[in-house]
């Protein structure tokens, strides 16, 4: 406190100079209409500046507030589009001509997720149990056959896609009878290769590939895909045919959930004369 | 003492009155807005107290303004000016001279240093009251050139004025 005091003592012909300048400089603001004028303006002109400046840079530190806002928003926005919206009838189609007993109704789906790249691709659909969708139904597209339902939920259902190691049907080629297997070992999405023909059928290239009416999954004459190449070596007795699928799975979208109205009667059956064997 | 302190409110008083009375009302150009009542606080003794000088400055400088309608424009400059001197003298005489205590006029000190002690000053007051005026730092340039012309004129008036009544004084 001394010190300070020692200081004022020191410094007060610069203190006195001081206030009496500002005392003029006061009389200068209030007395004289031009320099108010002046100064108004200015302090007004640096006022909004450094406002402004200052809003510029405190407006970065909300961004993120912002942002989260934003989102929010957003997501509401999201919410009310109809892309957020899906079909919660489960329209089934049927057949209603009565000359026909009905064998195979057909739920439409969604594919919402959708793998190519991997060993064992699955798709997951958006329809379950409470559209009528279980295990072991046959899954098709409007281009051709897409795979097998393994596991379903009560509003989702997963299938095993073609592109499935442990994807097996039986093909049916045109023109000759059903037999072999369809695999797939892997590689292009757009391929899949046919074992277990032998030599002595004949096989053309271009020759359309079909579902065969021996399996209790798929319809007869499902479209799978068209011959593309047909080898054979000596050591072996079966044909090695390189298959082009017909269905785009990388394209995949809309598709048709399979429900064989017989299979459980089919299955019962089979069942029944293992069980007598 | 009090003679003195009477007779440097006396030339105050003639100085002012010329300043307000004749010099004021000339109107010869804007170059020459000359301030001659400055040369009363410049002839304060040198050894006069800072806080003397620059209290002197405001008053004298207040008065002037209220006599020609300037308000607080010649109490600032002629507070800045009190201030401004005591350093110039502080810096440019030496301590012994100083403690002399006489009043910086022509009969007291060399020429050479009193007139450039008069222009220094003078220029200085004058360019902050130009400066002052305009308020602005548009015509900055303009406003030193009329700082310029116009403190030159008020230095040879001042040197001329002191020729004339400035006597040998020790005492302060």
């Amino acid at each position: 406190m001394r010190n300070f005091f020692l200081f004022i003592q020191k410094y007060s012909h610069f203190f006195l100079f001081i206030i009496l300048e500002s005392v003029a400089f006061y009389i200068i603001y209030s007395f004289n209409i031009y320099h108010h004028a002046v100064i108004l303006n200015t302090s007004n002109d640096v006022n909004g500046n450094i406002i402004k400046q200052r809003a510029n840079v405190s407006k970065y530190f909300s961004l993120e507030y912002q942002n989260e806002i934003l989102q929010k928003e957003n997501n509401e926005l999201r919410k009310k589009i109809l892309e957020s919206y899906y079909i919660d009838k489960g329209d089934t189609i049927t057949n209603t001509d009565t000359s026909f007993r009905q064998k195979f109704t057909y739920i439409p789906g969604i594919v919402i997720q959708n793998t190519t790249d991997k060993n064992d691709n699955y798709i997951t659909i958006d329809k379950g149990t409470r559209h009528g969708v279980r295990k072991n139904m046959g899954v098709i597209c409007p281009e051709g056959i897409v795979g097998i339902i393994v596991v379903a939920s009560e509003n989702f259902s997963i299938a095993m896609s073609v592109l499935n190691s442990k994807f097996k049907t039986t093909p049916k080629l045109a023109g000759n009878s059903s037999i072999g297997r369809v695999t797939w070992k892997g590689g292009s999405p757009f391929y899949i290769n046919i074992e277990g023909i032998n030599k002595y059928n004949t096989i053309k290239k271009g020759e359309k590939v079909k579902t065969s009416p021996y399996s209790t999954i798929f319809p007869e004459n499902v479209m799978i895909g068209k011959v593309t190449e047909v080898k054979s070596s000596v050591s072996d007795a079966f044909f090695q045919i390189k298959v082009k699928l017909s269905t785009n799975f990388t394209m995949l979208r809309s598709v048709y959930i399979i429900n064989n109205l017989q299979k459980n009667e089919i299955e019962e059956l089979e069942n029944s004369l293992k069980n007598d064997d | 003492m009090t003679i003195n302190i009477i007779r440097h409110i006396f030339s105050f008083l003639l100085l002012g009155s010329f300043q307000v009375f004749i010099l004021n009302n000339l109107d010869i150009s804007s170059y020459f807005n000359i301030q001659i009542f400055i040369m009363f606080l410049l002839l304060l003794p040198i050894n006069t107290e800072i806080w003397l000088c620059i209290t002197a400055g405001f008053i004298s400088g207040g008065i002037i303004d209220g006599l020609s309608n300037t308000y607080g424009i010649h109490a600032f400059c002629g507070t800045a000016l009190g201030y401004f001197r005591f350093f110039y003298i502080k810096y440019s005489l030496d301590k012994e001279e100083i403690e002399r205590g006489m009043s910086p006029n022509l009969r007291n000190i060399s020429f050479v240093w009193h007139v450039i002690y008069i222009l220094i000053c003078s220029l200085f007051y004058h360019w902050l009251m130009y400066v002052l005026e305009a308020f602005q730092f548009k015509g900055l340039l303009l406003n030193s050139i009329k700082a310029f012309t116009s403190g030159v004129s008020a230095t040879i008036l001042i040197i001329v004025t002191g020729f004339i009544f400035s006597r040998k004084t020790t005492n302060v």
